[in-house]
């Protein structure tokens, strides 16, 4: 049971980090992307049809690509300033708190999930697209597929937390050099 | 309960929540959904918000500046940018009392042309000028409080991710921020210094330090070599929007084209913090973009229970005026800034106020300098200054107590506080660029 359940995990959080290697080749593809445009229009008066689109589709690839591993290494912001107060003195009634939080969290994010998909599905099935007809569009279906991919493994790792909380509490959500790394 | 009774009631629950330690994105996007459902006693509703919500908000365009700025941002201080000014600023003010000091606000300030965030700046300026002060024998609380106090310049001086932040929730442009930036960030940053002259003058105790007799004159071409590429970087991209040849995306990509390429052709970054820089960015623009996805759910919840609009009538029937109006919103921002991050106060406040502020004919531009000056103020405030817990983190030092940290910094909140009252007061302070 037990290796059934570290298995998952780790496989879920193979996933996380995969994903997120893939969203930081998207920024830097964001990058090379937005320069190109620029040149070709600045210089050789050529702009790039559909920039506007792409740059949208990236934003959202890096977003949801990228927050299962900002969930799986806990730096979504938060206070924790009330938790380090009660800590000591009550170590147990913390980690509930904890608990009840990625409860919450888990509910949360499961609630978006199931409200996309059938935005999803509906995409699909009508190949609906935006963007300029005649100059450039993109199917929408991808950018629903890729949010509700995300939101869906994100209630996962936060109910894992839930049954595994984590034992430090982090201050800083936003440094690298506190990110909490279970690797 | 009436709807605005629900719309208040849900208002305290995020605040309680969130004291409580939850996720500030999951509290505000969880009690925004349970009052929209109660408020009109329709799950399918809530559910087709919730749905619309975190479909459309990394659909914005303008947002592809965060991941740029980000990224532009920590290139330049993996690339010793940030350093590279400090050093020549700390030549430049050798000779005055608390010139160490002085020096790492104005390097700060250029520093903050290029970086977005006051977390980036934090770090840099706690490795390189505290060590530096304390070898001077300055004050160690007065090292740590100058490192503080100037940090919050990077989210005021343009590119600032709260500027983006502020100009998406007023449906401002993010160049018109960027440009009403300018202004009132040199002149805090003027204020500073000012304020450390003085301190230098009635407090030298608190001060402290000698003169950098060490410090060799600089060449020339010693300086221009280490501010050129930086000064070139802030050309690029403020004289980019300024003159209208590139929007802020643009900007903002162009900009990380030529941090990248100082970085390469001054081989002062290794593919490791290459790559640093990337996931860094990644996880940044996921963070405030689920934050602002969240934020428009509680927004949209707020416009269902008519709050704003009841708040105004309220504010309306009591001849409340403007002085009044303003002094409420710098102490609830003052009381958020004790425990949540600038970009959540600016996502809570700035719905409720501004159906309140624009009847009255007051520029939204101006408002929103207004707003991020004063949620800034919270980053030096104790419990939760974010500022100060980054420099007590970055310098790992015993001998500095997070304590010190929050009481250094505590003149420069009281400048920053000083600062934000005459930019309420004279708007076109804040106008004075785009006019």
């Amino acid at each position: 049971m037990k290796n059934a359940f570290d298995g998952t995990l780790r496989i879920a959080n193979g996933i996380a980090i995969s994903a997120n290697v893939v969203g930081t080749l998207v920024v830097l593809a964001l990058v090379g992307l937005v320069n190109y445009d620029v040149i070709a229009r600045g210089f050789f008066n050529s702009p790039f049809l559909g920039a506007v689109e792409l740059v949208q589709f990236s934003l959202v690839l890096i977003v949801f690509l990228q927050l299962p591993d900002v969930v799986r290494v806990n730096r979504l912001a938060a206070s924790d300033g009330f938790q380090i107060v009660i800590g000591k003195r009550f170590p147990g009634f913390t980690r509930n708190l904890r608990r009840a939080i990625d409860l919450l969290s888990a509910v949360f994010m499961g609630l978006i999930a199931i409200a996309i998909f059938p935005e999803f599905v509906k995409m699909w099935v009508s190949q609906d697209y935006f963007g300029i007809p005649g100059v450039f569009t993109a199917p929408w279906w991808p950018v629903k597929l890729v949010i509700l991919l995300s939101t869906a493994l994100c209630t996962v790792l936060y109910v894992f937390k839930i049954v595994k909380p984590a034992d430090r509490i982090t201050m800083i959500k936003l440094l690298p050099e506190t990110e909490d790394d279970p690797r | 309960m009436s709807p605005l009774e629900i719309g208040l009631a849900s208002v305290a629950a995020i605040v309680f929540l969130i004291y409580l330690g939850v996720y500030i994105p999951i509290a505000l996007g969880a009690v925004s959904f349970v009052s929209i459902w109660i408020m009109r006693d329709n799950f399918t509703l809530a559910m087709n918000l919730l749905k619309i919500a975190v479909g459309d908000s990394a659909m914005e365009y303008t947002f592809a500046t965060i991941p740029l700025f980000t990224f532009m941002g920590l290139i330049v201080s993996k690339a010793g940018l940030g350093s590279d000014v400090y050093e020549v600023m700390s030549s430049g003010f050798r000779k005055i009392t608390g010139g160490i000091g002085m020096a790492t606000v104005g390097a700060n300030a250029v520093f903050a042309a290029v970086t977005g965030s006051s977390i980036a700046s934090a770090s840099v300026f706690s490795k390189v000028s505290v060590p530096q002060m304390i070898k001077y024998d300055y004050n160690p609380r007065f090292a740590v409080g100058v490192v503080a106090g100037s940090s919050v310049l990077g989210m005021i001086i343009p590119p600032s991710a709260m500027l983006i932040i502020y100009s998406f929730v007023a449906e401002q442009s993010v160049g018109d921020m960027f440009l009403a930036g300018i202004v009132p960030g040199i002149l805090l940053a003027a204020a500073f210094i000012g304020a450390i002259w003085v301190m230098g003058r009635v407090t030298p105790g608190f001060v402290g330090g000698r003169e950098a007799s060490e410090y060799e004159p600089m060449g020339w071409s010693e300086i221009a070599s280490k501010t050129l590429p930086i000064v070139g970087l802030i050309f690029v991209v403020l004289g980019g929007i300024y003159t209208g040849w590139l929007t802020p995306v643009e900007a903002g990509a162009a900009g990380a084209l030529v941090a990248l390429l100082i970085a390469i052709i001054r081989r002062s970054m290794s593919p490791r913090d290459f790559w640093e820089a990337l996931l860094e960015t990644g996880h940044i623009t996921a963070f405030l973009l689920f934050l602002i996805t969240a934020a428009s759910i509680y927004s949209r919840m707020l416009g269902l229970a008519g709050v704003p609009n009841q708040l105004g009538d309220m504010l309306a029937g009591n001849n409340a005026s403007f002085f009044q109006i303003m002094l409420i919103y710098v102490i609830l921002m003052l009381f958020l800034g004790t425990l949540l991050d600038t970009a959540s106060i600016i996502l809570i406040v700035v719905p409720l106020f501004l159906p309140l502020i624009e009847p009255m004919g007051l520029s939204l531009v101006w408002f929103g300098i207004v707003t991020v000056v004063g949620a800034e103020i919270g980053l030096l405030t104790p419990p939760l200054g974010i500022s100060c817990f980054v420099i007590k983190a970055t310098l790992d030092d015993d001998r500095i107590s997070l304590k010190d940290v929050f009481l250094g910094a505590l003149p420069f909140a009281v400048v920053m506080l000083l600062a934000l009252i005459l930019l309420i007061r004279f708007p076109a302070i804040s106008l004075a660029i785009l006019n």
